[in-house]
């Protein structure tokens, strides 16, 4: 019972700070999707644009947390009493989780940006 | 804008961000990589169980030098006196055993067997990397 809590909290959290990220991004770039939106850029394309970042970066750490994870089942293996062997079926569930957690956290901030006003957006300083 | 497109765009602003991006990839690298480990450690312990101990105890890996058969289902008496007396089974007979089984001295006798049990069944199994029982060892080489 604890293993499992210790993935979902730290999925949770993983997933509270891309969203909190995507969200300062957005903040941080709202003339620039002013300035795409004045271009002809629709809100579906605003919306992909965010939503693809934070699925990327959610990509890249479950990649990274991958191959750490199967360095963690070596060192387990190799250090204690303990048999653990690497099942493919965790690599996938752990890449299509943590790609989940970051499009689920993705959403609210890229539809955020999406809903801008284009002027308003290119008003502010 | 096409789907490739909006990654391509959205690695390079990774690529900007390395330190922004970097904290914000941690929460999910921690989730994942715990994952992966209680999954793996689960998943061994199971296998370990399975082949190990299940197949052990219960015999797809065990071997026994009996002097009656284990099981012998409705063998009337009459039949039961009608056959040989079996001869008796001592320790060195394990040897020809083990020599026959494995020929590199693989037969051992678990450790969770007390020696005590080893005396009435001479039970052996490949559960341990030696024991002795009665002046008489067997070891893994």
């Amino acid at each position: 019972m604890v293993l499992p809590g210790v993935v979902l909290v730290s999925l949770v959290i993983g997933g509270i700070v891309i969203m909190n990220i995507m969200l300062m991004a957005v903040a941080e770039r709202t003339r620039e999707i002013g300035l795409r939106k004045s271009l002809g850029a629709r809100r579906r394309d605003v919306l992909r644009q965010f939503l693809a970042e934070s699925a990327a970066i959610a990509t890249v750490g479950a990649a990274f947390g991958v191959v750490a994870g199967i360095g963690l089942t070596f060192l387990i293996a190799a250090a204690s009493p303990l048999p653990a062997s690497v099942s493919p079926v965790s690599i996938l569930l752990g890449v299509v989780m943590g790609a989940g957690v970051g499009v689920v956290a993705g959403v609210y901030p890229a539809s955020r940006a999406a809903r801008l006003d284009p002027i308003a957006a290119l008003r502010q300083e | 804008m096409p789907v490739l497109e909006a990654f391509r765009l959205a690695l390079l602003t990774i690529r900007a961000q390395k330190l922004k991006s970097g904290f914000s990839l941690i929460g999910v690298f921690i989730g994942v990589a715990s994952l992966i480990g209680a999954w793996s450690i689960v998943n061994g312990v199971n296998r370990y169980m399975t082949v190990k101990f299940a197949q052990t105890l219960y015999g797809v890996n065990t071997f026994q030098l009996r002097r009656r058969p284990l099981f012998a289902a409705n063998v009337p008496d009459s039949v039961w006196r009608a056959w040989p007396p079996p001869p008796r089974i001592k320790f060195g007979d394990a040897a020809a055993g083990a020599a026959a089984i494995c020929g590199r001295g693989r037969m051992t006798t678990s450790r969770s067997i007390p020696p005590k049990a080893c005396s009435g069944s001479g039970r052996a199994s490949v559960a341990s990397s030696s024991w002795c029982c009665r002046g008489w060892c067997w070891s893994r080489s």
